[in-house]
């Protein structure tokens, strides 16, 4: 579904992304992890169009929704208007198409986005990009700022969800506890470069590799 | 009391031009942060372009309705010229947008000459207890109620509505959704094209245009446009009328004359207001 060949990002001359490559199957539940500055957002970013490629490839069947680091929501607009906007450009989008998915929203539909808490934004946030029908929703910095308690909400969420509708997800996550848990498989970055990949479980049993990439997993993340 | 009335009631309807002027600069900055020099410049051809319109035998209403489209597709012009492709500072886009004023006077002169033009508008007064209301005020505030109910629906119903409100809430996120920010400018500028030309096409027959009517209107609307923070319609609505009262009785009472210095006057005294408050809360922009 996703093929990333040797993909280079420069941010004002630096290197941010340095010759990445990576794949994500359909109904592939996929983790990006790695310390602060790794490059993961640029990564993320890259592929979704938003950051321009100075090298390598981005290879993308179907369709890809981004939920973008720190929600992004439209404070001043409702959730109903932020999930209408989701659809851009098809207005012809039910919102009920979310409502049906993740009843929880219904709620709260009428009130400003800028009043909910941090998980009820990052709900949002992810019901927006889902109004796009995409057959990959990347999400980046999934559980940041919320709760143990909402992060394993939003967690149980996204797997539903996944279940429920077969689409891929491609989480990029400071926490390995969260994506190493929730995904089938991660890629792990450093300084720009993927330094690791494989199942959870293999990262998970690799302790030296967690230590020093990721600070353990002792991270009181569901 | 009657001639006070009277007052009111006129400096309500000019306060409404200048709320109109207002919100197309609101509609421009809330999407693109830069301010439009020439929405003075939509106003004048708006009614210019009417005037000859109506002068070729064209009937009222689709004369100036020809005006208001002229004045809206210069303002998608304008707009595509402010806000090029490469993307530049709202301050490089705010130059551009007074060349082109300047530049509009060229073509203003040279095919409506130097002197003021008017529009035959409502003729008819209207009287009631001693006070005399000259129609066209009446429709000049009739047309306003119809206008700003009508930007409410369409920024809170609306999809391209939602999607400019989206683009000045956050341009990111907007740019994260696939909304094109730059192209949602260029129709925030045609919004305030379609504005400033009825804006226009309503003062011409109380008040007659000439090429260098822009700098007074587009004064009056930046003032009304400050009074409301720049970002909300209503406020530049209640800035404009809050303006156009204190000129009519300023000019009933007093000199006419003074009508830019008092909209000044008000500007400098909301902007220092506005300073105090946001040092009281911290939010100052100079430290």
């Amino acid at each position: 579904m996703l093929e990333v060949a040797n993909l280079v990002v420069h941010y004002d001359g630096a290197v941010a992304v340095d010759d990445v490559t990576m794949r994500i199957e359909n109904s592939e539940l996929v983790s990006l992890i790695g310390p602060n500055g790794a490059g993961k957002s640029s990564l993320i970013k890259a592929v979704a169009g938003l950051v321009p490629i100075d090298g390598g490839k981005v290879s993308l069947q179907g369709r890809l929704a981004y939920v973008p680091e720190g929600r992004q929501l439209f404070r001043d607009l409702t959730v109903d208007q932020n999930l209408r906007l989701g659809a851009w450009p098809n207005r012809r989008q039910s919102t009920d198409y979310v409502y049906d998915l993740l009843p929880e929203i219904k709620k709260f539909e009428k009130r400003k986005a800028g009043q909910l808490s941090g998980g009820e934004q990052q709900l949002v946030a992810v019901a927006r990009g889902l109004m796009a029908k995409p057959d990959l929703l990347a999400i980046d910095e999934l559980s940041l700022g919320l709760s143990p308690l909402a992060a394993a909400k939003l967690v149980s969420n996204l797997i539903s969800l996944h279940e429920s509708l077969g689409i891929a997800l491609l989480i990029v996550e400071q926490s390995a506890t969260v994506a190493l848990k929730m995904c089938q498989r991660a890629y792990v970055m450093e300084a720009g470069r993927i330094v690791k990949s494989g199942t959870s479980s293999e990262l998970i049993e690799s302790g030296e590799m967690l230590d020093a990439y990721l600070g353990g997993m002792g991270d009181g993340q569901p | 009391m009657n001639q006070l009335i009277g007052y009111l009631i006129n400096g309500i309807a000019v306060g409404c031009i200048y709320a109109m002027l207002g919100s197309g600069l609101v509609a421009i900055y809330r999407v693109t942060t830069v301010v439009n020099v020439a929405q003075g410049t939509f106003a004048v051809m708006g009614g210019l372009i009417a005037s000859s319109a109506l002068s070729f035998g064209l009937p009222h209403g689709l004369g100036e309705l020809v005006g208001v489209i002229a004045a809206g597709i210069l303002g998608l012009l304008v707009g595509k010229i402010a806000l090029t492709k490469g993307g530049i500072s709202p301050i490089s886009s705010l130059v551009i947008t007074i060349g082109l004023a300047v530049a509009a006077y060229a073509l203003e002169v040279g095919l409506w000459g130097s002197l003021p033009v008017s529009l035959a508008g409502i003729r008819s007064v209207l009287r009631f207890s001693g006070v005399a209301i000259q129609d066209q005020y009446l429709l000049i505030i009739a047309v306003s109620i119809v206008i700003f109910i009508g930007l409410w629906a369409f920024f809170s119903k609306s999809y391209i509505g939602l999607a400019l409100t989206a683009c000045s809430s956050n341009s990111y996120g907007a740019r994260v959704m696939g909304i094109d920010v730059r192209r949602m400018g260029v129709i925030a500028f045609g919004l305030g094209g379609v504005l400033g030309g009825l804006s226009g096409i309503l003062i011409m027959p109380v008040q007659p245009l000439s090429f260098n009517s822009d700098i007074n209107l587009v004064v009056m609307g930046f003032a009304a446009a400050v009074i409301g923070g720049m970002t909300r319609f209503e406020y530049a609505l209640a800035g404009g009328v809050v303006l156009g009262v204190v000129e009519e009785l300023i000019a009933g009472y007093w000199q006419a004359r003074y009508q830019l210095e008092v909209a000044l006057g008000i500007v400098i005294l909301t902007m220092v207001f506005e300073g105090a408050l946001n040092a009281r809360r911290g939010t100052a922009a100079w430290r």
